[in-house]
């Protein structure tokens, strides 16, 4: 059988390296979104202990300033200082609830990773099946005898691992860069 | 001091605005590229621009370029805040005249350290 032989187009292995190549690209979002919400959600764990204990601290101090708040002495202080004891006790508590729930709204809102990893997912299951259908059409018309040959050189969508190796790993890297640089 | 902040994700504008608060500095604005960036700096007095690399109309280093070509904002301090990680984009920035080069992701700590060291340097050059 005679081969035919199709310059003028990307030859489909290549539309299949740029569609594996976006769906890696894909993936690196979904553990980037994850690594930054887990991040967020840690430090939420870490403070709301001490938004707690603050609270609680506030609370004990308000009951002990309640029993100690005799008329003896409102008369022994300024009572611009005793007023703004009052009210520090008072804002404490009041932020201290406001804290306790901005962290909650701030753990709710990542939620938006969740969100996402949905969408992407939908959108890489969709790639996987047309990266397979591409390589159906290559394997039947490899089968009828039909060969490409490579046109211009065919780039992908992710950057080549030479490019890549140019890559610094960190801001010490960056740093220690730009020290050599003067800068 | 008066400083623009120039990012094409609004987010990232949050966060780099909420940090320098954090460290004291609060006269702040924004712009969403190199090109509504450059004009707001040819009209009035910043004394610092944080920039990120990749924006749609004009990127951020050749924002750095167009600053440091015009004879009015040429001296003004320059620090990069972007993903690109690359030493040879490390070497341009540095090269086109940044003061100071940020990789995303970033701390508050090391966005701290960076801005202190650009003007504790400008401050020993006067």
């Amino acid at each position: 059988m005679a081969t035919n032989v199709v310059t003028e187009h990307h030859t489909t292995a290549t539309e299949t390296r740029m569609l594996t190549e976006v769906q890696q690209e894909l993936a690196r979002v979904v553990t980037m979104t994850e690594a930054a919400a887990t991040k967020t959600l840690d430090t939420v764990d870490e403070l709301m202990p001490l938004i707690q204990t603050m609270m609680s601290d506030s609370s004990k101090l308000e009951e002990a300033w309640g029993r100690l708040n005799t008329p003896e002495l409102v008369e022994s202080i300024p009572p611009q200082v005793h007023a703004a004891l009052q009210a520090f006790m008072s804002r404490v508590h009041q932020r201290g609830l406001r804290l306790r729930d901005g962290m909650h709204e701030l753990t709710a809102a990542q939620g938006y990773q969740d969100l996402t990893g949905q969408i992407i997912g939908r959108v890489v299951g969709t790639l996987k099946l047309a990266e397979s259908h591409l390589q159906d059409i290559d394997d039947e018309l490899a089968e009828r005898g039909v060969s490409f040959t490579a046109g211009e050189e065919a780039t992908g969508f992710y950057e080549s691992e030479a490019s890549e190796a140019g890559r610094v790993a960190g801001q010490d890297d960056v740093d220690s860069l730009l020290d050599d640089l003067g800068i | 001091m008066r400083i623009l902040v120039v990012d094409d994700f609004s987010t990232m504008r949050r966060i780099i605005r909420n940090l320098l608060t954090e460290i004291g500095l609060e006269n702040i604005e924004e712009a969403d590229d190199g090109q509504t960036a450059l004009p707001k700096l040819q009209g009035g007095s910043f004394d610092f621009i944080v920039t990120d690399w990749n924006m749609p109309g004009m990127t951020g280093i050749d924002l750095i370029r167009a600053v440091r070509s015009d004879p009015n904002l040429a001296h003004t301090p320059i620090l990069m805040v972007t993903a690109e990680a690359k030493r040879d984009q490390i070497v341009a920035a540095a090269e086109a005249g940044v003061n100071g080069y940020i990789v995303k992701p970033f701390t508050a700590k090391t966005l701290k350290e960076k801005v202190d060291r650009i003007f504790e340097r400008l401050e020993s050059a006067a």
